[in-house]
């Protein structure tokens, strides 16, 4: 009986152990960033903060100056925002950039280009990153996996788009 | 579509393993380590390799020489012949992979996914060039060479094969340029390393299938040459060659350089 409350107690820290970290890596962001005021109720494109969607490999994320544009007047009425504003802006003061975490990370034998997917395919970015465009938090466990060749294969055969090796390996 | 390939000029060629260089640092080509390379397990996705020719035209050791300031000495002479992967038009490294980790692409490159590869080596053993090279050991990039690791290409891991993918990372970026602007790509735009890097101007690259490109009319012209064309393998890189140097390479080269071609 004792050995078995032992082991128990041993299975429950595992799966603890296993679960903590994977919970952190999606929240741990800096700032709980609100995607949806900032493109569905003030209408910016995806490109306003992400600003080298359309011209490089990869998106971008916003760096501290492109931010405090907005945010060094009080623009926000919402009072639970007002201490990730006055991150932003003690960022800004010492002139450092906002630790923000990648979301989406490719394996690095991937050579993915959101030139190529968003500006010559023309594709939305929703076909890839979902409704992060319009939510609220943070994701609250990380989205990692839900990016794979299976992905990849599906779109690329359903669009009729080539899907020879050279083309993403490298 | 293109089928890209490689003209290499043994005339031009004078074996300074610029290429050599300029392919390990574009491409992150491992270090080995002594111990490794002492076994024959260094890693190189372009090798330049001496041919000694015993003899040279009609002269005979200990003549004097014909005319002075003629090339025509007694002693052997050596040749260099810089061998990339071929990039059959048949591989048989792309028969024999059991996982379709070595694929054939649309336009002529036989690519390499190393994140596929399990590392069964029947590729390494189906080259008849011997242009596929295992890694024996978990590369080690020490002190600052970290920072000079090209972030356009992956770092192989340890147990899997790599090999020259004639720099698709920039066929990648060039057809990118391309696409974006509606045309295609231009001759100049997609070269690797090795033919960017060559000094004296021994490699052309382009899409053979272009009669513009020069290229495509190096590898018709009557000085080119293919190696081991008996085995069927149609190479996409050719050789250019103007003497007799190739018949008289079969005669005198001995079985050690033979066997170093053919690995």
């Amino acid at each position: 009986m004792m050995r078995r409350k032992i082991l128990w107690v041993c299975w429950c820290g595992i799966i603890g152990a296993m679960g903590v970290p994977c919970r952190g890596a999606g929240t741990a962001q800096p700032i709980p960033f609100n995607h949806k005021i900032h493109t569905v109720d003030n209408e910016f494109p995806c490109d306003t903060c992400h600003r080298y969607v359309f011209e490089k490999p990869f998106a971008g994320l916003p760096p501290t100056d492109l931010c405090i544009q907005c945010h060094e007047d009080d623009i926000t009425t919402n009072p639970a925002a007002a201490p990730h504003i006055q991150t932003i802006r003690r960022h800004a003061k010492e002139g450092t950039e906002i630790p923000w975490v990648r979301l989406y990370v490719l394996p690095k034998t991937v050579y993915y280009s959101h030139r190529r997917h968003a500006k010559i395919a023309g594709l939305e970015c929703s076909v890839c990153h979902g409704d992060i465009g319009r939510s609220e938090t943070p994701p609250a466990r990380p989205i990692a996996r839900t990016l794979d060749m299976d992905h990849c294969i599906k779109c690329h055969v359903e669009r009729k788009a080539e899907y020879d090796c050279s083309r993403c390996h490298r | 579509m293109q089928k890209w390939g490689m003209v290499i000029d043994l005339d031009r060629c004078a074996g300074c393993q610029t290429c050599t260089v300029a392919c390990r640092t574009e491409n992150n080509v491992p270090f080995c380590g002594d111990g490794n390379a002492w076994k024959g397990r260094a890693i190189f996705w372009n090798k330049v390799i001496t041919v000694r020719i015993e003899s040279h035209g009609s002269q005979r050791e200990g003549e004097p020489s014909a005319s002075p300031g003629t090339n025509n000495h007694a002693g052997p002479r050596l040749r260099f012949l810089p061998m990339p992967c071929m990039h059959c038009e048949r591989p048989p490294c792309v028969l024999v992979c059991p996982v379709r980790a070595t694929t054939k692409s649309v336009d002529g490159i036989v690519m390499q996914v190393p994140s596929r590869c399990i590392g069964c080596r029947l590729c390494q053993a189906s080259c008849p060039y011997s242009r596929r090279y295992f890694n024996w050991q978990e590369v080690d990039y020490p002190g600052t060479l970290k920072e000079a690791v090209n972030p356009d290409v992956s770092i192989r891991t340890l147990g899997v094969i790599e090999k020259c993918t004639l720099c698709v990372h920039r066929l990648q970026k060039a057809r990118e340029q391309a696409r974006d602007e509606n045309r295609e790509i231009r001759e100049d735009e997609y070269v690797p390393a090795c033919v960017e890097a060559c000094p004296a101007k021994a490699r052309t690259f382009g899409d053979l299938n272009n009669p513009d490109h020069a290229v495509a009319k190096l590898a018709r012209s009557p000085r080119a040459f293919r190696l081991l064309e008996e085995l069927g393998t149609f190479p996409q890189v050719s050789y250019l060659h103007e003497s007799t140097w190739k018949s008289e390479s079969r005669k005198s080269v001995g079985a050690e350089d033979e066997e170093e071609i053919d690995g």
